[in-house]
């Protein structure tokens, strides 16, 4: 200290000298939510409070819109039903998922790549779509029906109806359970295999070693999983509209308080409960988890011994197979369909190449707007996904788990309620006008879906030892440079993976888009839409063809591209 | 570990632009239609025969949807047209409709359009509702003749119908039967009948043979026909509601003009005619042909159909109902 310099200069200069990127890196994904993402969830918040009816005030305020959930039956059986269904829908996917997820990533067997990429088809049918092929097979006239009544008798048996809640969760689970699947297979193939072996050496079997070692490791992925499937059937909407029958959920009572009677208010008030319950799952998920917080990518790794014994093998292979054809059994129907001109009683008829050949025609321009929107939509959801979970998981700043909360609300909050938010913010009549826009769509598609790489980002940050990132900042290198290259590495496959659900999911986005679309931003999913309410079902058909094949393309060529990055992105050290 | 990074920003940014940069084309007619894709596309190319230097948009979502965007958007909305929606609902939103005395206003009979001097809408077709009878299912003598006849107890889950809160011409059915015979009249055919949330599930379900009757619009019942499903049509004995759907201009649209020039053609007996031969729907200019396989006019008992009443106790005719059936 023999010479004191300038006070103030020094400590400008030890301002300045302040690693700043995390910051401003920080920033953007802040400044985006809070205009984007706090704005609706605000407004939808108030409205639920107001008179019911379109209009916007600041009181006064009452709990009239929710008082209805003691007086009206339908609002009560929406609730139930909503509970019944995302309860079950989670149970099934799991007991399909898990499994498959094991099987997948620690038995020999064959084909993986395709059934990897297979396994992603089901979530990227539009799922009106879906269910209808599922009337098509199961329903009162339906082919599969008959086969399996006809076995079922043997036993004194009858298939349920399709109609209702059983037809829902079946179909709910038939297309959701990919997210438990991919997000199950990530994390066993993830598993540090040193601790499975040393159960071993130890002398434990391989029921107690899944028990007690390998369930646990993978239990924050399972958990993630399990809160996207829970999300995704609480708030779908295309299912129980087509076969829920008489049977309401919340989702179908927000859209006929929308749709029906422009009650907006009314149907923020069944959001708010919808996002309530959501909320509550996402706790006692953080809770489950929270207890048990392993890393399991360390800093040394080896390749697991995968299951070689035939009956495993034979086993293994027939359980993927069989729910890979039962959860592809639309896809199929609709790859059929396409060629025909209609389905009559007995099944299709007609035989026509003309659902193909008037393709270029009409749907050039929305194949491209798809293929754009869905593409720059979930890079954008990639980059603020990523860097958000990065903020709550290791930051951890005060108020977290409220960040948490409030990116993955407009998840859960229907489609036509982040629409009309969005319209009113940023439709024709405002100040910042994108009506007609592809930035409106692009905006909307990020509130929506966004949580699906954050989640997946989330997990996988849990999983990712700390200690890899402390090394490199005690080495010498700043935030940014650690974050690139070592965190980045480590968390790719479970950012990449987030992002092709959302890829594909946005792919086949339909309550959004309609709100919002203009004849320059019509996308494929509209016109397979618009084919179904004109009762042309071939034409529907060869665009969802199209549709499911574009998808398949992309997911199997970056799981073979990808794929050995993945493994290799593990071999760190 | 630096160039995915450049390569990634870079994609981004392309991306954003490409997608700004195509703002700035703008069209010069915007039609948003409930009416069906090729029913639209047709009268699209007819007009476009008439004035070849309009770029015409169409806009394609169910009625509910394009109410909900009418009302979202108002009072700057980026369609010009609402095409095809149900008089009830064009009254529902009759604020945000601009009057406009269409050039053929005069051949359109009065009570098939906005009754003002300057009307807000005009009539677009007459979605006259039908029994729809899969004649494979049923033998003559079980079909159903009357409303009444809906609420036998012999027809239990074998009666399809589009759910009221969600459909306009379900709740035109509903408000009919109302109308007739009361509330516990209609909370028993409820009781007897499935519901779908989509109308176009009805007359699908019928062709197939899931169900044996449905409740549809006629123009639904003859497609089927022509296509060779094995149905039929009955008009129920106790009147079906004389209601037609219509079209209009969107107040603060940006195209007025040709808006004005479109409804001057869309109220034309060609464009009458287009409507009729692309859907076989019944319109609601008196010189256009009747639709293919459907009986006339004078053999269908009409009844009176109270617009107004409809619109002011839709809500809670709907909620009661869905209250009482679901």
């Amino acid at each position: 200290m023999a010479v004191r310099p300038n006070e103030p200069e020094s400590r400008l200069r030890r301002f300045l000298s302040k690693d700043f990127t995390p910051y401003l890196v920080f920033s953007v994904p802040l400044i985006f939510m809070v205009i984007f993402l706090f704005w609706p969830l605000v407004t939808t918040f108030i409205r639920a409070f107001l008179p019911a009816g379109r209009h916007f005030t600041f009181g006064p305020f009452s709990l009239n819109n929710f008082e209805r959930f003691a007086t009206s039956n339908l609002y009560r059986m929406s609730l139930r039903n909503s509970f019944i269904v995302s309860f079950a829908v989670v149970f099934c996917t799991m007991l399909i998922g898990v499994p498959m997820g094991y099987f997948v990533a620690r038995v020999k067997m064959p084909f993986k790549n395709l059934i990897l990429s297979l396994g992603i088809l089901p979530v990227i049918l539009p799922s009106f779509v879906g269910a209808f092929s599922w009337i098509l097979l199961l329903g009162r006239q339906g082919l599969v029906r008959q086969w399996i009544n006809a076995f079922l008798g043997l036993f004194g048996l009858e298939l349920p109806s399709i109609y209702g809640l059983f037809g829902v969760i079946f179909v709910m689970t038939v297309t959701y359970y990919p997210f438990v699947f991919l997000l199950a297979y990530g994390a066993f193939e993830a598993a540090n295999p040193l601790l499975e072996e040393a159960a071993m050496i130890m002398g434990a079997r391989r029921s107690r070693i899944l028990r007690t070692v390998t369930l646990p490791l993978v239990l924050p992925s399972l958990g993630a999983g399990a809160i996207l499937v829970f999300i995704r059937a609480m708030g779908n909407f295309g299912i129980p509209a087509i076969l829920g029958g008489e049977e309401y959920v919340l989702p179908t009572l927000i859209y006929f308080r929308v749709n029906g009677f422009y009650d907006l208010n009314g149907a923020a008030a069944i959001s708010l409960v919808s996002v309530a319950i959501t909320g509550g799952a996402l706790l006692l998920q953080k809770f489950v988890i929270s207890k048990r917080e392993y890393e399991t990518i360390g800093a040394s790794r080896s390749q697991f011994a995968q299951h070689t014994h035939p009956a495993i093998r034979i086993i293994a292979t027939v359980f993927c197979l069989l729910v890979l054809l039962i959860s592809l059994a639309p896809q199929i129907t609709m790859v059929v369909m396409s060629f025909f001109t209609r389905w009559g009683r007995t099944g299709p008829e007609g035989f026509t190449w003309a659902n193909y050949a008037r393709i270029p025609e009409i749907a050039g321009k929305p194949i491209l707007n798809s293929l754009y929107l869905s593409t720059t939509a979930s890079l954008l959801c990639a980059v603020l996904g990523c860097l958000v979970a990065y903020i709550t998981e290791r930051r951890k700043p005060r108020g977290a788990l409220i960040l948490d909360l409030a990116i993955m609300a407009p998840f859960i909050l229907p489609g036509t309620v982040v629409s009309v938010a969005v319209i009113s913010a940023f439709g024709s009549g405002s100040i910042f006008a994108l009506g007609g826009t592809y930035t409106i769509i692009l905006i909307s598609y990020m509130i929506r879906r966004t949580p699906y790489v954050f989640r997946s980002a989330v997990a996988s940050l849990s999983q990712l030892d700390p200690t890899l990132e402390e090394a490199s900042m005690i080495a010498g290198a700043n935030w940014l440079y650690t974050f690139r290259r070592v965190s980045l590495p480590l968390i790719l496959p479970g950012i990449i993976s987030g992002t092709i659900l959302t890829f594909a999911t946005l792919l086949q986005e339909l309550s959004t888009t309609i709100l919002l679309y203009s004849a320059r931003t019509r996308t494929l999913p509209i016109l397979i839409w618009g084919a179904v309410a004109d009762g042309k079902f071939g034409e529907a058909s060869a665009l969802s063809t199209l549709l499911i094949t574009m998808v398949f393309i992309v997911v199997y060529v970056m799981n073979r591209f990808l794929g050995k990055s993945i493994t290799s992105s593990f071999k760190v050290g | 570990m630096r160039k995915p990074f450049v390569v990634l920003a870079i994609t981004l940014l392309t991306l954003v632009l490409v997608g700004g940069a195509a703002l700035a084309q703008t069209g010069s007619l915007a039609i948003w239609s409930a009416a069906s894709e090729e029913e639209a596309q047709a009268l699209v190319a007819e007009f476009k025969k008439l004035y070849p230097g309009i770029a015409v948009d169409l806009i394609r979502a169910g009625s509910g949807e394009l109410l909900t965007r009418m009302q979202a958007e108002a009072p700057r909305p980026g369609g010009d047209i609402i095409l095809g929606i149900a008089k009830e609902s064009l009254d529902a939103v009759y604020d945000l409709l601009e009057p406009y005395k269409a050039a053929n206003h005069d051949e359109i009979p009065e009570n098939l359009r906005d009754s003002a001097d300057v009307p807000r809408y005009y009539g677009y077709s007459m979605p006259l509702q039908a029994f729809m009878v899969n004649t494979d299912l049923l033998a003559p003598e079980d079909y159903p003749k009357t409303w009444k006849d809906l609420a036998d107890p012999k027809y239990k889950g074998e009666i399809i119908l589009a759910n009221p809160a969600l459909s306009g011409s379900a709740y035109a059915q509903l408000f009919m039967m109302y109308e007739l015979y009361g509330f516990d009249f209609c909370v028993e055919v409820g009781k007897n009948a499935i519901f779908t949330a989509s109308s176009t599930m009805v007359p699908e379900a019928v062709a197939r043979g899931e169900y044996a009757i449905g409740v549809t619009g006629e123009g639904n019942i003859a497609l089927a026909i022509n296509d060779g499903a094995p149905v039929i049509a009955i008009y129920p004995e106790d009147g079906t509601g004389a209601r037609f759907d219509g079209s209009g201009i969107l107040k603060g649209g940006p195209n007025p003009e040709n808006a004005k020039l479109f409804m001057d053609f869309l109220t034309s007996l060609d464009a009458y005619r287009i409507i009729v031969e692309t859907r076989q729907r019944r319109v609601v200019h008196p010189d256009a042909p009747g639709p293919g396989p459907l009986p006339p006019l004078s053999e269908v008992v009409l009844i009176d159909y109270d617009d107004a009443k409809a619109a002011e106790i839709r809500e809670d005719l709907t909620m009661r109902f869905s209250d009482a059936v679901f």
